[in-house]
C-alpha cells in the first residue's frame, strides 16, 4: 500500500521522512503562531490608531523603548531558534549516519542520465531507474562524470549532490513498496528537467528476481581483480601462487609426481578444479595457501577465466592491464 | 523665500541633455539611476512572465525543448537572465542607488555626497557593466548557467559566460564606489548638531549596506576573475579535470552572495523604518536596537554563506556552524519586526499608499523570514533545498521585503523627488493588484516546493507528481499576471502624475527628518540656508511638522 501525502507534505516512504516531518510540523505551528502575532498586532494597531479624515497632526506618545519588552522579544526567539537548531542537527545526523548493514549501490551521474550499479557475488548489474528492496538500509555512493548533479527523492526526504572528482554518500531505508519520483536538483544544463527517473521499491523476492535478471556474469578482468590478483601475477613474477603468464600451454609438475600440459578440454577441466578444489593437484614449489572459490566464482565465470587465460598468451594483444583498486 | 526661489529647483535650474549626463548633483544622478535600474526591472519582469507562462502546463509551451538555428532562446536562458538582471542590475542598486543617492545627503542636511564626481563615475561604470551584459545577451550567445554561475557547468557551457561575468565584474565596482561614497558622507558630512543617533534610520540601514558593499563585493570580483581565467586560459581552479575543486567556487560565490542578500534586504529595512515612523506619526520604538541590529546583521551576514551548501557534500561540522550562525541572524531580524509593530502603538496612522506598502512588508517579509527558519534547520533543509520552497522563500524576502519597501519608498519620496502628487486612489488600486498578485504567485510555490518540485525545471511532464504540480503552477502563473498588471498600473499613474499631478507641498506626510524641511523638489543645493539639526528625526512627541 503506497502511503498518501497531505496538503502540505508528500507521502512518507522512508524511515527518515517522519523524523523530518515532525520537525517540519513543529516549525510550521510556531511560524503560524508568530505570523498571527505580528500581522494581527500590526493590523490591530493600524486600525485602532488610524488618523481620522481631516484630522490634523498632533503630538503623539514619546514611548521610545521598554527594556522588559525588548528583552522578552529578544530572548524568546533566541530560545526557540536554539531548539529548532538542535532539532535540525539531530535529524541531520540521523540522515548522515549510515547504518553498518546498509547495502551499497554505486551511482554515476552525467548529463542527463543516472546509472545505478548493483554489485553482487555473481557480478555487476546496471539500471537507469533505481531499484531497491523495501525495509533495507541502502547506501548510495555517488559521483558525477561531468558537472554537478543532485539526487533527490521527495517521498524519502533525501537529497545529496553528485560531484565530479569526489565521492558523496547518501542513505535511506524505504518503508513501502511502490514507485517514487527521483529528480536531479542541481541545475546541470539543457535537459536538467528531464534528468528524472523512477525509484522502484520492491519486496525482497522481487528485488532478488530483479538482481538475477540484471546482473551480468563478470569478465576475466573483473574476476581476476576481485579474486586472483593478490597471489597470481600477470607479468611472470612469482607470487604466493604460480603466475598466469604463459599458463595456457604450460606443462606443470604437481606435488603428487604427475604433470599436465594445460590445453584443450583437459586444461579447462584442470582450471575449474583449481578454482573449486585447489589442493587436488598442487604445483610443485607452492604451499597449500589457496582457498576454494566455490562461493565467489560461478560456473559461467569459469569459462571467462579460461578464455582470459588463452587471451593472455596471444602475441601482439595487450594483456588485461593491472589496475589499482 | 522669494517667488523666484520657489520656481527654480534641481530639475529645471539648468537645461539640456549634457547638463544631466555631466551632472555631479546626487539628486540628478539618483534620477538617472532610476531610469536605467527600473528599465532593468522591466526587462527582468519580462523574463519572469515568460517563465511563468512556460510553467503554466507540463510539456514545453513557449520555449523550444532545445535551441535550434534561428531560435536560440531556451527556458534555461530565460530564468538565468531573470535572476541575473534582477539581482545584479536591479535589486542591488535599487534602493541605495536611487533612493539612497537622492535622500541620503538631504537627510544628513548636506549639499551632496562626499565625492560627487566619483558618484557620477559610479553611474557610468554601472552603464558600462550593463552594456557589456546586454552585449553578451544579444550579440553573444546569452547565458544559461543560472545567476549563480556554478562550476563546472559554467566553465563547460557554450554560452557567453565570460562576457556576462565580466559585465557583472564591472557592475561590482559601481557598487563598491557608491558604498564608499556613502560611508564617507555619513562619517564626515552630517549637519551641525546631528550625532550618530540623530540620523534617520534610513541612513543607518544604507550605511550598514555600504559597509557590506565595500567588504564583500571585491570577493565577487576575485571569484569572477578566477572563473574568467579558468574559461579563457584553462587554469585549473574549479574544474576537477584540471585539478580544481568545483565546490570551491560555491564557497567563493556565496562568500559574496550571502552578504549580498543583506545588501538587498537592509536597504528595504531602512526604508521600512521611515515609512512606519513617518506615517504612524510616532517616534520610532527602539531606535538604537534597530540601528545596532542593522550593523549586527551586516556583520553576521559574512558568516553564514555555507547554509547554501548543506547538501553539497561539505563537512557536517561546518554545516553545524553555519546553521548555528544562521539562527543567530534571525534574532536581530525578529527584533526589527517587533519594533516596527510597536512603533504603530499609540500612533496617528495614515492609511496612504506608502503606509499600505509598509503594512504589506510586515506580512510578506514576516513570511519570508519565518520560512527561512525551515531552511536554516539542517535536517529540514535536506528535502527543501533547491526546490520551489527556496524560490518562494527568497521571493518573499527579496520581493515581499525589498521590492515592496522600494515601492513604498518610491511613493513616500515621489512628491519630494518630482514635486508632484500621484493619485492616491490609483495608488491604492495598484497596491491591491501587487498584494494579491504577489501572494498568489509565490505562496503556491511553498506548497510546490514542499511537495518536491525542483527549481530551474523547464518541464514537469511524466512525473508521478505532474498533476499535483500543475495545479499550483497554474495558480502561480495567474498570480504573476495580476502582479504584472499591478506594475503597469503603477507605471501609468506615476508617469501621469509627472504631467498632470497636483503640486506637492514641502512636507506632504508631516515628516520631521530634514528632507521634509526643504522644498519639493529641492533646490539645486538641497537647502537655501545651511540647515542645523535641532531635533531627532522621529521626535513626534516634541515637534510639530509645521515647526521644522
Amino acid at each position: 500500500m503506497e502511503p498518501k501525502g497531505t496538503f502540505l507534505l508528500p507521502p512518507q516512504a522512508s524511515t527518515i521522512a517522519p523524523e523530518i516531518d515532525a520537525l517540519y510540523m513543529f516549525i510550521f505551528y510556531l511560524s503560524v503562531f508568530f505570523f498571527i502575532v505580528i500581522t494581527a498586532g500590526t493590523l490591530y494597531f493600524a486600525v485602532k490608531y488610524r488618523k481620522k479624515e481631516g484630522e490634523s497632526f498632533s503630538l503623539t506618545s514619546g514611548l521610545r523603548h521598554n527594556t522588559k519588552l525588548e528583552i522578552i522579544w529578544s530572548v524568546i526567539p533566541t530560545i526557540l531558534f536554539m531548539i529548532i537548531f538542535a532539532w535540525g542537527w539531530k535529524v541531520f545526523l540521523q540522515a548522515h549516519a549510515i547504518p553498518a548493514n546498509a547495502k551499497t549501490i554505486h551511482v554515476q551521474a552525467n548529463q542527463w542520465a543516472w546509472n545505478f550499479q548493483y554489485s553482487t557475488l555473481k557480478g555487476i548489474g546496471n539500471s537507469n531507474d533505481l531499484y531497491i528492496p523495501v525495509n533495507q538500509p541502502i547506501k548510495l555512493s555517488m559521483y558525477s562524470k561531468d558537472v554537478i548533479h543532485s539526487l533527490f527523492i521527495p517521498d524519502f526526504r533525501v537529497k545529496m549532490d553528485a560531484l565530479p572528482g569526489r565521492n558523496t554518500t547518501l542513505w535511506f531505508e524505504a518503508t513501502a513498496v511502490g514507485e517514487y519520483d527521483l529528480y536531479c536538483t542541481e541545475y546541470c544544463g539543457l535537459d536538467h528537467s528531464r534528468m528524472n527517473r523512477t525509484v522502484h521499491v520492491l519486496s525482497e523476492e522481487d528485488y532478488a528476481a530483479f538482481l538475477a535478471d540484471v546482473v551480468q556474469p563478470r569478465k576475466f578482468d573483473e574476476i581476476y581483480q576481485a579474486s586472483c590478483r593478490s597471489c597470481h601475477s600477470l607479468d611472470g613474477s612469482i607470487g604466493t601462487g604460480p603466475t598466469f603468464k604463459g599458463l595456457w600451454g604450460r606443462t606443470s609438475e604437481f606435488t603428487d609426481g604427475t604433470s599436465l600440459t594445460i590445453v584443450g578440454d583437459v586444461g579447462a577441466k584442470y582450471i575449474r578444479d583449481s578454482v573449486y578444489n585447489p589442493n587436488l593437484q598442487r604445483v610443485k614449489g607452492f604451499s597449500q595457501a589457496m582457498p576454494t572459490h566455490k562461493n565467489s566464482i560461478t560456473e559461467e565465470e569459469i569459462q571467462h577465466i579460461v578464455d582470459g587465460l588463452k587471451f593472455l598468451d596471444q602475441p601482439g594483444e595487450q594483456p588485461p592491464s593491472e589496475q589499482g583498486n | 523665500m522669494s517667488a523666484a526661489d520657489s520656481n527654480t529647483n534641481y530639475i529645471n535650474h539648468t537645461k539640456g541633455i549634457m547638463s544631466w549626463l555631466l551632472t555631479v548633483d546626487h539628486k540628478r544622478i539618483g534620477l538617472m539611476y532610476m531610469i536605467v535600474v527600473l528599465s532593468a526591472f522591466a526587462a527582468g519582469g519580462f523574463f519572469a512572465v515568460a517563465i511563468r507562462l512556460e510553467l503554466f502546463a507540463p510539456e514545453m509551451q513557449i520555449f523550444p525543448a532545445a535551441p535550434t538555428e534561428g531560435a536560440s532562446w531556451t527556458y534555461n536562458k530565460a530564468f538565468t537572465l531573470h535572476g541575473a538582471i534582477m539581482v545584479f542590475l536591479f535589486i542591488i542598486p535599487s534602493i541605495p542607488a536611487i533612493l539612497g543617492n537622492f535622500c541620503l545627503p538631504i537627510m544628513l542636511g548636506t549639499k551632496d555626497v562626499a565625492f560627487p564626481r566619483l558618484n557620477l563615475a559610479s553611474w557610468y561604470i554601472y552603464m558600462i557593466g550593463a552594456a557589456i551584459c546586454l552585449y553578451a545577451i544579444f550579440f553573444g550567445n546569452s547565458v544559461d548557467t543560472g545567476w549563480t554561475f556554478y562550476t563546472p557547468y559554467s566553465t563547460s557551457s557554450s554560452s557567453s559566460v565570460t562576457m556576462m561575468t565580466f559585465g557583472v565584474f564591472v557592475l561590482g565596482f559601481s557598487s563598491i564606489l557608491t558604498g564608499m561614497n556613502f560611508v564617507v558622507t555619513v562619517h564626515k558630512m552630517r549637519a551641525p548638531g546631528m550625532g550618530w543617533f540623530e540620523m534617520p534610520l534610513f541612513v543607518w540601514g544604507i550605511y550598514a549596506t555600504a559597509l557590506i558593499q565595500i567588504l564583500a563585493t571585491p570577493v565577487l570580483a576575485i571569484t569572477l576573475l578566477l572563473l574568467i581565467m579558468e574559461t579563457t586560459f584553462g587554469i585549473g581552479i574549479f574544474d576537477p579535470a584540471n585539478g580544481g575543486d568545483p565546490v570551491l567556487f560555491q564557497h567563493f560565490f556565496w562568500f559574496y552572495s550571502h552578504p549580498a542578500v543583506y545588501i538587498m534586504i537592509l536597504p528595504g529595512m531602512a526604508v521600512m523604518s521611515e515609512l512606519i515612523a513617518v506615517h504612524s506619526h510616532r517616534t520610532i520604538f527602539g531606535y538604537k536596537l534597530i540601528a545596532y541590529s542593522s550593523v549586527a546583521i551586516a556583520f553576521l551576514g559574512f558568516l553564514v554563506w555555507g547554509h547554501h551548501m548543506f547538501v553539497s557534500g561539505q563537512s557536517e561540522f561546518i554545516s553545524l556552524l553555519f546553521s548555528f550562525i544562521t539562527f543567530l541572524i534571525g534574532v536581530p531580524t525578529a527584533i526589527k519586526l517587533f519594533n516596527w509593530m510597536t512603533t504603530m502603538y499609540l500612533g496617528q496612522i495614515s492609511w496612504n499608499t506608502p503606509m499600505l506598502y509598509a503594512l504589506c512588508f510586515m506580512v510578506t517579509f514576516t513570511i519570508g523570514g519565518l520560512t527561512g527558519v525551515f531552511l536554516g534547520a539542517l535536517g529540514m533543509d535536506i528535502p527543501l533545498h533547491d526546490t520551489y520552497f527556496v524560490v518562494a522563500h527568497f521571493h518573499y524576502v527579496m520581493m515581499g521585503g525589498t521590492v515592496i519597501a522600494f515601492l513604498g519608498g518610491l511613493h513616500h519620496w515621489w512628491p519630494k523627488i518630482f514635486g508632484k502628487m500621484y493619485s492616491e486612489f490609483w495608488g491604492k488600486v495598484g497596491f491591491v493588484f501587487i498584494f494579491l498578485g504577489f501572494n498568489m504567485t509565490f505562496f503556491s510555490q511553498f506548497i510546490l516546493g514542499q511537495q518536491g518540485m525542483p527549481r530551474r525545471y523547464a518541464d514537469y511532464a511524466g512525473f508521478e507528481k505532474t498533476q499535483l504540480f500543475e495545479t499550483y503552477h497554474q495558480f502561480s502563473t495567474v498570480g504573476s499576471l495580476i502582479l504584472a498588471v499591478g506594475f503597469i498600473i503603477i507605471l501609468i499613474y506615476l508617469v501621469h502624475s509627472l504631467i498632470a499631478g497636483k503640486k506637492a507641498p514641502a512636507n506632504p506626510w508631516g515628516g520631521l527628518s530634514m528632507e521634509w524641511a526643504t522644498s519639493s523638489p529641492p533646490p539645486a543645493h538641497n537647502f537655501l540656508e545651511d540647515p542645523v539639526c535641532k531635533h531627532g528625526p522621529y521626535d513626534y512627541d516634541k515637534v510639530r511638522p509645521e515647526d521644522i
